[in-house]
This record gives structure tokens, sequence and C-alpha cells, in this order.
């Protein structure tokens, strides 16, 4: 031990002295002082200054057709801005599908156009636009640009399920808002009444008018598009490694992204996995929402307005969906049918049109391509007599 | 539905700003560009006010306690200075009312379950309700710039006397939630100068923050994934695993706490303060004792200047000899460093074994290094005693003492090599602690930023530095969050 006081004494001999502390006694934990600020160190950190500014104004209008294009590549085409320029690049339908994901995963556009124009005797046009887990907030802003095109559908089929009415389908401070990030992408258009409406509908305004003067914090995440490629590139080159890195084992965004697509077969355990999130992130906190229904009820006169008819469309879901609603969710079914009655908008329901074999589902919440094309037929069966009238 | 459920999660967290998301770069920007636009003279008051508001998004109700704690330290600050002789009593007072703002939100609940727990160990029964109350953000560090005030106004320093000014030098957002712990003095001198803007230092400071980012992104969060690989999973563990898996705790703690540190510099550094160093290369530490004066500097310092040195000088210990002395400070700081951490035993005991490594280091220095036949090893092997030590210490800093000895149990006794990491994965983490030990050394010996400073060309190479590392930085949370390693939490955000 003795040492011990030797070596301390040698080191800390300040230290143990009893006397006031000197002022700057912690001098070693400040933060060295910059260098004198000579006037070449000023010219080059200016002039570093400046171009870093450069490169940060400069990356805003670049970041929109970058971050278009992007997410586009990120979600295979079913991201909104993609859906939108689809729907806008050609004159509108007569009947126009729209919603969330289902809108565009159990329509059949070609096989509805088809039946209903054998069963009407003239060409009767179609067209979906499915936004994942769109609520009424976005799909009121979707129905504001719809009715601002020159041609306008005759027909507005709009797509219910439990979750677009639940107030905690989102949670608004777990990270960015998607109602806030499909605005941004809708914003391909200088009509103030699109901007006015999004602030109305958008709780996140301080958010969304960060995103719109400055888009590169909007579109940022749609760098993710890289990691594709990347890692496409880095699996050829691990392949012969045992194991592959955890990293690349996982699934790219866009090969999420890709799923979007349905054109495989639902096998049980994922059915299960997703009734599984389903029940104890939706059913489990469902919490009908007055905000959104009024929403709805806005997006329905707004189709009015522009002079389509509004129809209901309950969807087809699996059968152990349909359970889950039914168990917790009750409130919804009574809330749509309650709005579907006070706004006269006459209601489809198909929710149990498709039989739960396995083949015709993507997931228990979509059909996939083979199931679209059972559905298309009996939709339009059960479309046509609403549309004569 | 995948939108929903990346979208969709439930359970309220804490809805504080992180420093590496996107309201905080908003916020910061906001702030930087007022206080630039604003007068001179409004910038502490608008910068209290900015940091006030920072703290109540996280918790409105809890900035009563800052402004409580505030208003009561500058009461007793005042009423310090203006005594003379200075008065223990009014110290005392002022350092009972901090800590036990302290005690009662971190340490209450620890304390009646130790309490419970040992009536239950001696036969009684526990009765004692055990209180858990959230912890106040940033608590344990504004706790200590009090303490720290009112000692040194007791040692002779003058209070400071102009409200906002004192109420911003515990509230200052950058240091906030998180440290480094700050020195008044310094801290006020700055505010009373009213910094003028330095491009050299803002442009510093953009430097540091994308580093910070770099470092919590690209680093940190991507070793984390492989800790949590390693102690969730003590039972598969091997002992290649159990050491690796503290390498990886080891580069994880650093990099995300450094990290944290470089944004909160870099953000001072935007609005022209400069705040205390919390790290100066750790991973070049050569004792335990060099490790505590490289790591988290700004609390080490701390205790070694309001608890360490009066222990050491105190009256009533001046009957045991000096090396008693010295043995019995040490370990006591060192507890308190470990309580400091958190209300849990595996702290405490985090804390009283970085104490024993510090004498025993010593001892080793005195009794086996200084020989001259060991001259020629002798750094490299100091160095690699401290970081095995590190390795096996820091241990209780992750896990309970049951699961600390299991895991103690296994680096040494276990089956050699990989239950859970593969080899790819046990590269990674040797590559990037080699590295950093590399750069460190590198950045230690040749100052490479200095020169390039005096370089005309670091008019390209300093935006082209900040750019690329903002944007990997960038690139790595965007995918991590992809792949469901979602922006993490700064782990020091818990103390």
């Amino acid at each position: 031990m003795a040492e011990l006081a030797v070596a301390t004494r040698e080191s800390d001999a300040a230290s143990l002295s009893t006397a006031s502390p000197p002022r700057r006694r912690h001098a070693e934990i400040l933060a060295p002082l910059p260098p004198p600020l000579t006037a070449a160190r000023r010219r080059r950190a200016v002039r570093a200054l400046i171009i870093l500014a450069a490169l940060a104004v400069l990356i805003q209008p670049v970041s929109i057709p970058a971050g278009h294009y992007l997410y586009s590549r990120l979600e295979s085409g079913t991201d909104i801005y993609s859906q939108w320029r689809a729907y806008a690049s050609a004159p509108a339908p007569d009947i126009l599908f729209l919603g969330p994901s289902e809108s565009r995963t159990d329509v059949d556009v070609g096989g509805l156009s088809s039946d209903l124009s054998s069963l009407a005797g003239r060409r009767v046009s179609v067209k979906a636009m499915g936004i994942g887990a769109a609520q009424p907030a976005l799909l009121d802003i979707v129905m504001y640009r719809v009715m601002a095109q020159t041609t306008r559908p005759k027909v507005v089929v709009l797509t219910l399920e439990a979750p677009m009415f639940n107030a905690n389908a989102v949670c608004r401070e777990c990270g960015r808002d998607p109602l806030t990030s499909d605005i941004w992408q809708l914003s391909s258009t200088i009509d103030p009444g699109y901007y006015s409406l999004a602030f109305q509908n958008d709780p996140n305004r301080a958010e969304l008018a960060t995103g719109l003067a400055l888009p590169s914090i909007a579109y940022y995440p749609s760098i993710g598009a890289l990691e594709c490629p990347i890692v496409n590139r880095m699996r050829r080159l691990f392949q012969a490694a045992r194991p592959m890195p955890w990293e690349l084992q996982q699934a790219t965004p866009c090969e999420v992204g890709a799923a979007a697509r349905p054109n495989h077969e639902m096998t049980a355990a994922q059915a299960d996995g997703l009734v599984a999130v389903y029940q104890a992130d939706f059913v489990a906190h469902y919490s009908l929402s007055d905000q959104l229904m009024a929403d709805e009820r806005d997006m329905v006169g707004r189709a009015r307005a522009g002079g389509a008819q509004v129809v209901f469309l309950e969807p087809p879901f699996h059968s152990s969906i349909r359970s889950s609603d039914a168990a917790a969710a009750g409130q919804f079914p009574g809330a749509a049918r309650a709005l579907a009655q006070v706004l006269a908008v006459p209601v489809v329901d198909l929710g149990a049109a498709v039989p739960d074999d396995p083949q015709l589902w993507f997931d228990p919440l979509h059909l996939n391509v083979k199931g679209a094309r059972l559905f298309a037929p009996l939709l339009a069966q059960t479309l046509n007599p609403q549309l004569k009238a | 539905m995948a939108r929903y459920r990346k979208a969709t999660r439930f359970g309220h967290g804490s809805a504080h700003v992180l420093f590496n998301s996107e309201p905080y770069i908003l916020f910061l920007g906001t702030v930087v560009a007022l206080n630039w636009a604003l007068p001179r003279d409004w910038r502490p008051a608008f910068l209290l006010a900015a940091s006030y508001f920072f703290y109540a998004y996280w918790s409105p109700p809890y900035l009563a306690l800052i402004l409580s704690l505030t208003a009561f330290n500058y009461l007793a600050g005042i009423l310090q200075g203006r005594s003379t002789p200075r008065r223990r009593g009014l110290l005392a007072l002022a350092i009972a009312v901090d800590l036990a703002a302290l005690g009662v939100f971190k340490y209450l609940g620890f304390l009646d379950g130790t309490v419970n727990s040992i009536a239950a160990l001696v036969g009684g029964r526990g009765s004692l309700p055990v209180v858990q109350l959230i912890l106040p953000l940033g608590l344990s560090f504004f706790t200590f710039e009090f303490v720290h005030y009112q000692i040194d106004l007791f040692r002779g320093t003058e209070p400071i006397l102009n409200p906002i000014r004192f109420a911003l030098f515990p509230a200052f957002f950058p240091t906030q939630i998180a440290g480094p712990i700050k020195r008044y003095e310094d801290f006020d001198e700055q505010v009373r100068e009213k910094p003028a803007f330095n491009v050299s230092v803002f442009l510093e400071g953009l430097e540091l923050i994308a580093v910070g980012l770099f470092k919590k992104a690209v680093i940190a969060d991507t070793v984390a994934r492989l800790v949590v690989l390693v102690y969730s999973h003590p039972g598969q563990v091997g002992a290649g695993d159990a050491w690796f898996g503290s390498l990886a705790w080891w580069i994880q703690i650093y990099f995300d706490f450094s990290a944290y540190s470089d944004i909160a510099r870099g953000s001072a550094q935007l609005l022209g303060y400069r705040i205390p160093l919390n790290f100066n290369a750790p991973y070049l530490s050569r004792s335990f004792q060099n490790l505590w004066q490289r790591w988290h500097m700004s609390l080490s310092f701390w205790m070694r200047d309001y608890v360490f040195q009066p222990l050491v000088t105190a009256r009533g210990l001046k009957r045991f000899r000096i090396n008693v002395r010295l043995i019995l400070a040490v370990m006591v700081t060192f507890a308190l460093v470990g309580l400091w951490h958190g209300a849990a035993v595996h702290f405490v005991a985090f804390g009283l074994m970085c104490g024993l490594w510090v004498v025993v280091d010593r001892i080793l220095e005195v009794r086996v290094w200084r020989r001259k036949s060991l001259a020629r090893v002798r750094t490299i092997a100091v160095w690699a005693q401290t970081q095995l030590l590190i390795l096996v210490t820091l241990v209780l800093f992750v896990v309970p003492v049951t699961g600390a000895l299991h895991f103690w149990k296994v680096m040494f006794t276990g089956a050699p090599g990989f239950q859970l990491l593969n080899s790819l994965e046990v590269l990674q983490i040797a590559g990037i602690f080699g590295a950093t030990v590399g750069i460190q050394i590198a950045m230690e010996r040749w100052k490479p930023r200095e020169w390039i400073s005096r370089l005309e060309l670091s008019s390209l190479m300093r935006p082209a530095y900040v750019a690329s590392l903002s944007a990997v930085a960038l690139y790595f949370a965007v995918a991590g969050a992809a792949i469901n390693l979602s922006t993490q939490r700064f782990v020091y955000f818990q103390f």
C-alpha cells in the first residue's frame, strides 16, 4: 500500500492540498480554444461554409424528382405519387376505386372493366388507387385532387376497413406520420386549395410546412432504396460465405415493397403472424375517431360536389380478420353503417364473399392476383345495380 | 398493412427530442438562425426560452422541477455570496435539497426495494411500498451542476446575480439531457462575454455534429444488435461470445455516448459556446485511473473535485494513514460513480470494481511494470491489461450481478469458441475496435485536423467531410430503420 501512497503523492500532490481550489481547476475538461482566426483561416472557413450552404440549397429541388424515383423503386410503383401519376396521366375512368391498399389489391381492374362492360352493354372503364394504411384524412385530399382534374369519374367506390377509423392506428410519437409523408409526395401542384386542405387535415402542421419548404427533409427516407442494389451486389459477393452476414439475410426495403404486389399465396405461418399483429396493434387499441369519420363525410361531400356517385365497399377479408373485428373492433361496422345511412350512400358488403382458401389470399387482409380475378365477377354483379341506380 | 405495421407502435415511450432525430435538427436549425439574428443582449434570454421549450417538449409538468431547483439554487447562491465567511449550513441545505430531488426521483424505488429485500432476508416482511417515479430527463446532470455551483461558492467564488444567466447554466439545451456536466464559471463567462460569430467555431460545430451522427448511426446502432444477441441469450453463450459481446458493448457504449457528446458540443458551438470535453481517446487508456481521465471526463473530474478530494482531506479520516485514506476515498468515489449511473446493485458493483482496479493498477504499476526488464513491453502490456479488465468489468454495466457472474464464469471457464456470433460478426467487432484504436493513436500523435485546416484545399475538404459523413449516417439511419433497427435512444439518456 505504501507504493500506492507514494505514487499518488507524486501525481496528486496538488490535489491533496486543503487550500481553496484554484480557479479553473478543471482545465482538463475544457474544450481547446480555437486557433486564432487569421485572415487566411477565416477565408477558408467562409468558403467552406458557403459551399456547405450551397449544397444544402441545391439539394432541395433535386430531392423531389430523386425522391419520387426512389420511392417508386422502394414500393414497386405502389407509392402514392406513382399511383397518382398513373391516374392523372389519362382521362378519368367511369368508376374509381379509392381507399386503403385493398382498393388496389382486391380489384382486378381489367377483369372488372370487362365484366361490367358486358353487363352494362357498353365499355365501362375502371381505375383503382389503393394507398397503404390510408385514412380518410388523406383520402379526402386525394379526392380533392381527383375532383380538381378536368375529367372526373362518374362513380367513386370508397373502400372501408376497420383501421381507417381507428384513432390509434398511427403512433404519432413513434416517428414520421405516413399522412404527412403522403401529402408531401402528392404535392405536385400549385393549387392553393390543395395546400389549404392539407394543412386542415394534417395535425402535424409544423412538420408538413417544413417538408414543403425543405423537400430534402420530406424525401430523404427514400434513400433506403439505394440499399437494394448495394445489398444485392453484396449478396453476390458473399454468396460463398457461410454464414451470410445477418444484414444481408434481411429483406431489403424493395423486397418488402415488391411484396405489396400480391402475386403469391398466403402460408399459414404468415397468416397467423399477421393476424396476431392485427389483433395486438389495431384491435386491442381500437378507438373510433370522430375526426376520421368527419373526414370521410367531407370526402363523400367532395365527390358528390364533383358530380360523382358514391358507393361504400366492404372488401373481402379472411375469416380470421372478420372474427377479430367482430370480437373487439365491433364499433367499426356499426359506425360505418350509420355513416352510410346518414349520408345515404349505398353499401356493398362483400366481406365474406371470398372463401378462406389460402390460394386466393396474399395475406388475411388482401387478395392475391388469383383471388382478385375470382372476385371481379362477383364485384361486377353486386356493383352493377348500384351503378344503374 | 405493411405500412400500418411500420407506423404503429403502441405504448407510450418518452417523446423527448432525440439528438439524432428530425425534430432536433429542425429545432437546432431554427434556434441557431434566430440566435444569430437577434441582438446580442437578447440571446441569453432567447436561449433560455428555447431550452425550456426543449425540456417541456418531453414533459411540461417536469419543467416545474428544473424551474424550482433553479430558483432555489439561485437564491441560495445569492445568500451564500453575501455571507462572509461562507456559511456551511447554507451549503449543507442547498446540497441536501438538490440531492433530495435526485434521491426521490432516482433512488427512492431502489431504496425501498433494498430495505424490503434486507427485511425479507432477516425473516421479516418487506412492507415498504416500492415507489417507481419517472426519472426526469437530465436530472442526474443538472443536479450535479447545482451541487458544483454551491460548493464552489462556498469555496469562495462569486455567485451569478443575473437570474437569466443563472437559469441558462443548468437549462442550456445542448447539455440538458445527458451532459457534459458544465462548470459554471466557464459557462457564465461565455454568456457574459456574449460570443461573437466565429466562422471557424461554427464550421467545427457542424463537423462535430456530422461526426456524432456518423458514430451513432453507423457504428453504435450497428453493433447494438450484436450486444443484444449475446446478452439476451445467456444460456447459449460460448467463451468467445462472452468476450466479444463485452467488446461489442465497449464499442457501442463509447460510440453511443461520444456521439451524443459530439452532437452536444457541436450544437453548443453553433451557438458560439464551448462546453466541456467528455472523451479523450479512451481506447488508449493505460490504466483504470487513466481510463477515468479519458472517459466521461466531465463526471469523473466532478467526482475528483467534489467527492474524492474532500474525502482524502476530510478531518474525520485524518486518523487513518494516507494510503488507507486514499483507498477509502477511491472506493467511496467509485461506488458513487456506479450509483450515479443507476439505482441498481449491479451499477454499484460496477463502480466498486472500477475502484478496485484503480488500486490494483497502482500496485501493479509500482511493483511490476516499473521494472527495467519490462520496459520494452510495458506500454503494450499495461494497455492490454487495462482493456481486458474493462471487458470484464463492463459486463456489470449490462446485466445484474447474477447475470454477470454467469458471464464471467463463461468467460474464464466456458467452452472456447462461439455459439452465437459468426465469424463475420467477430471480424466486424474486432475490425471496429482495431480501427478505432488506430484512429485514436493517429489523432493523438499527428493531429491531422490541425494540419488539414491549414491547407488551402480545406475549404473543399471540410464541406466534403461534413456532407459525406452526414450522408452515410443518414443512409445507415434509414436502412437501419428499414431492417427494424429503428432509431435508437442514446444509452446515457437513462442516467
